[in-house]
């Protein structure tokens, strides 16, 4: 098997200096001084030709520096990084944009910065003008631009260069839909005719949509590697106990101002199914219900409860009324628990989130329970794909004999 | 040492074999510091004629101190010198930030790094290419006319060229660790302006002080624009001078291969 790139024992040493005057005299000094922060840990991977690599880590996890040294812009502390084949990388898009000159001449500009000749970037002026898509604004200076508009640019430059390895590190977060497709298109192309990409994503969607393997790092130490299944499954098991670490640790409690907690205290949540039993996996169709324990402390004179669902992306599903009197609720001062049941739930299996918020419209102060809880809906029987069931029926006129 | 001598010849490699990119970065460098303005490149020539009038006048007619200096005329004696600073002190102060001001060319892109300072102040050179142009112009059509000396211009203007590139080029590797060094660099510029006879003749001091004076390689290369213009004096009749600007123009040279490669690893760490 031919790899594209070989990464052997690679360690990456941060020194932290309490001064830059310290920094400048380290580089001189034999014996380093300056406290070392390892953001790479003896990593070992080989990565065939031809793999679409997600990588995978929390922020801080050493995504970043490893591309960055892969792609030779950053030197490793020691270990050996081998690459075959051309690189192009898009630490980022809009860099070495220059906001004075035109769309166009910025063309020039980063090409010449990436070490694109000119007569290259000349043949692919058009077709980086036609990938960039931003109209006549392409003659405009870029400092007009939207943040969209430049990302797009930056894009359509970094993938004329025909590269045999492509380096994204979560460049498409900008933009909007139909050019994040765009974009995944043209990588799924860079990927038919046979090219390595490595790619960082937050979006586990797009991951999951498009890469073959995945590499999971944690405080710089790889975790999983292999096929995109497994380590997406593993890496999601982990950030989900992340979740609910912070969760159960106490005395950090999310969303709960102090301020409020003089007036109100929340003590409890839990999500329940019908024998009362708590859970957060539940059946397709069934009821969903939370109990939700508070205390007032101080007398106020209106409260008023009000829940959002979200799908695992955080869109929202559906959002409960907060004017509507039908979701006041207890506000005399003592331990109150309030019970809601979200009758027969259609949403389709997968992970969704319960959130919600105590008002008080008098005084416009509002107190966040839960942040995004999570839950899950399992299902028996695969009825289609999407967020919401549809029940529906079908009158044929049959060819009944 | 070996090292050293090692990391010179890097530094030389990836600038010759980058020369082209280095070129077209000089040249972008160019359009981009005067795009967005009307008058554009225009700008680059009257910054320093204004600030040459400005001198002159203050000399001339404030100070009343512009005796014609050796039997030429103040301003036609005064013109070459303060040419040759404002690329120097430009250079320095421009060339010198290079590495921070292009800080993505460091941390988002594949970029040869020691090629940076180099096409910033190569971009600089062609505005003092046009400079010393209307130089000429202003001699030839004041009458004063053009002697064998000024073929000189060509040595003077390379060596001031070398010694602006090998300067900057140290001072952005330190910049890039530390703010303090852009900071220094443009205090002291001041102080070099008077330092250097610039708007005084270098004869005017002479023993401890004059030798002191003369140890500043600028004070060469000023001299040097003015030998070929005005004074009418080879480099070589000052052989002993010229050696010495040459000893620290190696000097320069073997501190940028001891510098900037131990520096160069930390660029993208720190910017």
């Amino acid at each position: 098997m031919s790899y594209a790139i070989r990464i052997k024992n690679l360690t990456k040493t941060y020194k932290i200096y309490s001064s830059p005057r310290e920094r400048a005299l380290d580089a001189f000094r034999k014996k380093h001084r300056g406290q070392e922060f390892s953001a790479l840990r003896n990593l070992t991977v080989d990565i065939p030709v031809g793999e679409v690599v997600a990588i995978l880590g929390k922020n801080g996890s050493g995504k970043s520096t490893l591309l960055k040294i892969v792609t030779g812009v950053s030197s490793q502390t020691s270990g050996t990084v081998d690459v075959d084949g051309r690189i192009s990388a898009m630490l980022e898009l809009t860099s070495g944009f220059d906001q004075e000159l035109s769309g166009v001449e910025n063309i020039y500009l980063r090409a010449l910065a990436m070490g694109i000749p000119r007569e290259e970037t000349e043949r692919h002026r058009d077709a980086i003008i036609e990938f960039a898509d931003i109209g006549k604004h392409i003659t405009q200076p870029v400092r007009t631009y939207s943040s969209g508009m430049k990302a797009r640019l930056g894009f359509a430059v970094s993938v004329s260069v025909d590269p045999d390895i492509l380096i994204v590190d979560e460049v498409l977060a900008v933009g909007d839909d139909s050019f994040k497709l765009k974009c995944i298109d043209k990588m799924e192309e860079f990927r038919r005719q046979g090219k390595t990409i490595l790619f960082v994503s937050h979006s586990l969607f797009t991951v999951k949509a498009f890469c073959t393997k995945g590499m999971w790092l944690k405080d710089g130490e790889l975790m999983e590697y292999g096929e995109l299944g497994p380590v997406v499954m593993k890496y999601q098991d982990f950030l989900r106990s992340e979740i609910a670490k912070t969760k159960a640790s106490p005395g950090k409690k999310t969303g709960l101002p102090d301020t409020k907690s003089d007036v109100i205290k929340v003590s409890g949540f839990r999500m329940v199914d019908d024998a009362g039993k708590p859970t957060t996996t539940f059946v397709h169709r069934d009821d969903l219900s939370f109990e939700f324990r508070y205390t007032v402390k101080k007398p106020v004179d209106k409260l008023t409860f009000c829940f959002t669902v979200r799908n695992a992306e955080h869109m929202e599903i559906f959002m409960a009324d907060k004017q509507n009197p039908r979701n006041e609720i207890a506000s005399s001062v003592g331990e109150h628990t309030l019970r809601v049941r979200l009758q027969e739930l259609n949403l389709i299996a997968g992970n969704y989130e319960l959130s919600g918020e105590l008002w008080n419209n008098a005084s416009g102060f509002y107190v966040s329970y839960s942040n995004k809880r999570p839950f899950t809906i399992e299902q028996d029987e695969f009825l289609g794909t999407g967020i919401m069931r549809v029940d529906y029926e079908f009158e044929n006129d049959a060819d009944q004999v | 040492m070996v090292t050293v001598v090692q990391n010179m010849v890097d530094l030389a490699t990836v600038n010759v074999r980058n020369f082209h990119r280095t070129m077209a970065m000089a040249r972008v460098g160019l359009v981009k510091r005067y795009s967005g303005s009307l008058l554009g490149i225009f700008w680059a020539i009257v910054r320093p004629l204004l600030f040459i009038s400005v001198y002159w006048f203050a000399i001339q007619v404030g100070l009343r101190g512009s005796r014609p200096v050796g039997g030429e005329p103040f301003l036609l004696w005064f013109l070459p010198g303060v040419i040759c600073w404002f690329f120097i002190s430009d250079a320095l102060t421009i060339g010198g930030a290079s590495i921070r001001a292009n800080s993505h060319l460091v941390t988002k892109l594949v970029f040869p790094v020691p090629t940076i300072p180099v096409f910033t102040v190569l971009s600089l050179y062609f505005v003092h290419l046009m400079l010393v142009g209307i130089l000429i112009g202003i001699f030839v059509l004041s009458g004063y006319g053009l002697d064998i000396y000024f073929l000189q211009l060509f040595y003077y203007s390379f060596a001031t060229l070398l010694f602006a590139t090998l300067t900057a080029m140290l001072l952005s590797a330190f910049d890039a660790i530390s703010r303090d060094v852009g900071h220094m660099v443009k205090s002291i510029m001041t102080v070099l302006f008077w330092l250097t006879p610039i708007i005084w003749p270098v004869d005017s001091v002479d023993g401890f002080v004059g030798l002191l004076v003369r140890l500043n390689p600028v004070c060469y290369l000023v001299q040097g624009y003015r030998n070929s213009l005005v004074l009418d004096t080879w480099f070589f009749s000052e052989w002993l001078y010229s050696l010495y600007f040459w000893g620290v123009i190696l000097v320069l040279i073997f501190l940028n291969g001891y510098v900037f490669p131990k520096l160069q690893r930390e660029f993208a760490d720190v910017l």
